[in-house]
């Protein structure tokens, strides 16, 4: 008998109540209609095939995914029943009169062969109905076919079970069959997502079963799961969706670990799970939204460090950063929150307007050079005394290093949170009496080193100096 | 059930009732009178037309399929000559299709394989009728929801077979059996049929629950009681099958609301609820911004379709475009940093909440389905605003998502 593999544990309830709907009963009958809904990848189909194969059920099973007209759809249905050259069926009339025909020939079979004196039952599984239900132009189809029975006067003896994802009364056309024809009430049976758990538990059976994984490294397995669904959950809830993009990322993750050996020596292992959060941004904006393929991204994406000769030498300086490895826009935003830092306020217009830099960013300079000469009083406060910027301040600094023709997008904020988590800048602000941050007025502080800032803008040559006033 | 034009009643005596069938008074009393008139039909001779309406399932087709079990068992030899033909007008209100449909059932019946090639429905009930030779023929047929048949103009079906009432046909005789769920379809036929129609109507009600409830019980052989809460849409199908889900499944709840509201449970990712959220609150000022412009506190608008509400003022099913929420979502993300995505994640997001039907598309007449979704494409919301705000404050969910829907009281 076949069994539903260990991934369905968490189904065992919808399991037995239709279990009971379609276990034999020599008193009562079948239901006739049965509807059951839900998102996407949540075990409907394997659950309800499962059932009707442990029963020993004749299932005339339709994926409508794969059926592109009505036609189709007939020829399909009358093909599962008869092996003879199957004639023309234009329309309805004629798939129902071909129905009947058939069902009368089968039980005058049965009648003939003594054996078999019970009559054929069948039953009929649409799935995903909404994909049938478009090509429907006279909006009757649902109706007819739920009285499949009374048109072919008897004879072809069912249960109609339906697969969609949305509530039974907002199907295609159902407005209309309810206004002219009357209501229609199948047993409908909502099977819900699966929640994170039963996610974590089913991903971690399937990836265990399916990649060859030595048992030290599972724990890791397991760590990237979770990390993986802190990114991913938040957006689908589709197993799927979620078991792709994460077999993905733990290829990553392997591929990584057999080419460098890494000895996990706790810095690094910290530095790779919070940078691999911004893989997993990549991952979503890119394979989840379709626009690109698996293979792909992982020729062109790593969550792991590019190791050189140059990388390993700064990383001797700074281990825990790695200058190569941030993006574009998070080393701008590293200068710009640098620069508001070093210079004060009052300068930011003269040093950023993009009309007058030319001439005003040296009228800056040489007015600075002038007071410092007329007073040795500092106005601004230096880098060592953790001066906070406010957000907006640093956004428009940010604008005017980047220019006009890269636009200010959402992004940012994925870069901002990237440098918050490595520990390059810090998200202050005034809090209240109960200590609560305002989130309304975010400040950031820079924590990154003078040099480290300065080996930033080299990399990406950006002469830093022509922005400094001191 | 209400009785207009009594038909004379005949001296037959009522047969046993078939246990099959849940009779009480009422029914038994169409039973009685609409199968004397079946009789008379066969032994005067003479072709009629009559319809029978009511509530959608309240069993119309059942009673009629037993009346018609009774007469072929009272007299055997009618088996050869009465031919009972089954026609829905959702399916052969078209005459070339009900010709096919008559012939595979006449087939059926007289388990024959005779293929008469005829154009014409008078034709073909000629050329059955002339097989019998000397013996007449009886014609019944049932136009299962009659009404589609009137839809079409110069519908041949009906001419053929009201005519027939007419028309002094000495080798058959048809009795018309219009079957409807409306009771004013009589007055949907064009004059000509409406003034060949007879005026003899049965319209049925459905039996009470409880007595229905008993009769399956009964059938079954099943001793216990069960109480089927009284709803707005039950049918006599309807409480038969929460009967059977119930005998099979006893843990199932019999109050269960047979229309529930979008499952909000189990189905809706944090950023899909978010963008619930936000879709509430652009169409909350949409509104705001249109009864303001009905109230005359915004200077007018020269758009027309405004006008023609401030006229009516009746206020539409709201309509957003996808760029509207998009538009609310950056606000959003901007403000709290929480939450962003690339507008290509949102979009599919947005398109899984379209697939599920918490919002839906205004598809042009000639625009496909799978057109993808596009920054001008209109939805409107489908979605029970009490219920969101219900889940919202009751289920365990991040607290910015409780900040924004707090924020925004608009649900």
């Amino acid at each position: 008998m076949l069994s539903l593999s260990d991934s369905y544990s968490c189904r065992l309830s919808i399991c037995s109540s239709l279990e009971k709907l379609f276990s034999s009963n020599p008193t009562i009958p079948y239901p006739s209609h049965v509807y059951i809904y839900g998102n996407n990848n949540t075990g409907k189909s394997t659950i309800i095939k499962y059932i009707l194969n442990k029963y020993n059920h004749t299932i005339l099973w339709f994926d409508c995914r794969e059926i592109y007209s009505l036609n189709m759809f007939y020829h399909t249905f009358i093909s599962l029943l008869s092996n003879n050259i199957i004639p023309v069926m234009k329309n309805f009339n004629d798939f129902i009169r071909i129905l009947r025909d058939l069902s009368i020939q089968d039980m005058n079979n049965n009648n003939n062969n003594k054996k078999k004196k019970t009559k054929q039952y069948y039953f009929v599984v649409l799935h995903h109905i909404e994909l049938l239900l478009n090509y429907d132009t006279t909006g009757h189809l649902l109706y007819l076919l739920f009285k499949l029975n009374e048109l072919t006067l008897g004879y072809f003896h069912h249960t109609l079970i339906l697969i969609g994802h949305q509530p039974f009364y907002q199907l295609p056309q159902m407005n209309q069959i309810e206004a002219e024809l009357g209501v229609l009430t199948p047993i409908t049976i909502f099977v819900p997502a699966y929640t994170r758990t039963e996610i974590v538990t089913i991903l971690q059976n399937i990836l265990t079963q399916q990649q060859d994984i030595l048992p030290s490294s599972i724990s890791q397995l397991q760590i990237i799961i979770e990390l993986a669904l802190q990114s991913f959950y938040i957006v689908t809830n589709d197993l799927i969706e979620l078991k792709d993009m994460i077999t993905m990322c733990i290829k990553d993750f392997l591929r990584s670990n057999t080419k460098k050996q890494i000895n996990d020596d706790g810095t690094n292992h910290d530095y790779r799970i919070l940078y691999q959060k911004e893989f997993f941004m990549q991952v979503l904006n890119s394979v989840y939204t379709r626009s690109m393929s698996i293979p792909k991204f992982l020729d062109t994406h790593t969550a792991d460090e590019e190791t050189t000769d140059k990388s390993s030498h700064i990383s001797t300086i700074n281990n825990k950063n790695n200058t190569r490895d941030l993006p574009l826009s998070a080393k701008f935003l590293l200068i710009a929150i640098y620069l508001a830092t070093q210079n004060p306020i009052k300068y930011d217009r003269m040093l950023y307007d993009k009309q007058n830099q030319g001439k005003k960013s040296r009228r800056a300079k040489i007015m600075h050079k002038r007071t410092q000469l007329e007073s040795s009083k500092i106005e601004y406060l230096p880098l060592s005394s953790n001066k906070s910027i406010s957000l907006n301040r640093l956004l428009a600094i940010y604008c005017s290093l980047q220019g006009d023709t890269i636009p200010l997008t959402t992004q940012i904020y994925t870069q901002l949170s990237l440098l918050t988590a490595m520990r390059l800048i810090e998200l202050v602000g005034s809090s209240n009496e109960t200590g609560i941050i305002n989130l309304n007025e975010p400040k950031y502080r820079c924590t990154s080193s003078n040099d480290y800032v300065r080996r930033v803008a080299a990399s990406i040559d950006f002469k830093i100096d022509n922005l400094i006033l001191v | 059930m209400s009785l207009r034009r009594q038909p004379s009643r005949a001296t037959a005596k009522p047969s046993p009732v078939s246990s099959s069938l849940f009779i009480n008074s009422t029914i038994d009393l169409f039973l009685e009178q609409f199968s004397q008139f079946v009789r008379r039909h066969i032994t005067e001779n003479k072709s009629e037309t009559v319809l029978v309406a009511g509530p959608p399932c309240c069993g119309k087709t059942k009673l009629l399929e037993y009346i018609f079990n009774k007469v072929y068992n009272e007299d055997i030899s009618l088996n050869e000559r009465l031919f009972i033909f089954r026609l829905n007008g959702l399916i052969h209100s078209i005459e070339s299709l009900a010709i096919q449909e008559i012939l595979s059932q006449y087939n059926i019946q007289q388990k024959t394989t005779n293929d008469y090639q005829c154009d014409n429905l008078q034709i073909l009930l000629e050329t059955i009728s002339n097989e019998k030779k000397d013996k007449k023929a009886f014609f019944i047929f049932t136009l299962d929801h009659f009404e589609q048949f009137t839809y079409q103009k110069l519908n041949s079906i009906l001419y053929t077979l009201f005519d027939a009432v007419y028309l002094n046909q000495k080798s058959y005789s048809i009795l018309t059996i219009a079957i409807s769920n409306r009771s004013d379809c009589l007055e949907l036929p064009e004059k000509r049929l409406k003034s060949r129609f007879s005026q003899i109507y049965y319209i049925l009600s459905s039996p009470s629950i409880d007595e229905y409830t008993k009769y399956i019980l009964q059938l079954y052989k099943i001793k216990k009681d069960i109480q089927i809460p009284n709803d707005l849409f039950n049918s006599l199908t309807n409480i038969e099958q929460k009967i059977i889900h119930y005998l099979r499944d006893s843990n199932i709840n019999m109050n269960e609301n047979t229309r529930p509201d979008q499952q909000l449970d189990g189905c809706l990712t944090h950023l899909e609820l978010l963008l619930l959220l936000m879709t509430n609150n652009v169409i909350k000022r949409i509104d705001e911004k249109l009864q303001n412009k009905i109230n005359g506190t915004n200077e007018s608008d020269d758009d027309d379709n405004d006008d023609e509400e401030n006229k009516s003022g009746i206020m539409t099913d709201t309509k957003f475009t996808f760029d509207q929420i998009y538009h609310e979502y950056s606000k959003y993300v901007l403000k709290n940093q929480k939450y962003f995505y690339d507008k290509a994640v949102v979009r599919k997001t947005f398109l899984h909440l379209i697939e599920r039907g918490f919002i839906r598309r205004y598809v042009g007449r000639y625009a496909s389905v799978d057109e993808p979704l596009s920054s001008e494409h209109t939805m409107i919301m489908v979605i029970n605003s009490d219920e969101l705000k219900q889940y919202v404050e009751s289920k365990p969910l991040p607290a910015e998502i409780k900040r924004y829907a707090k924020l925004n009281t608009i649900i």
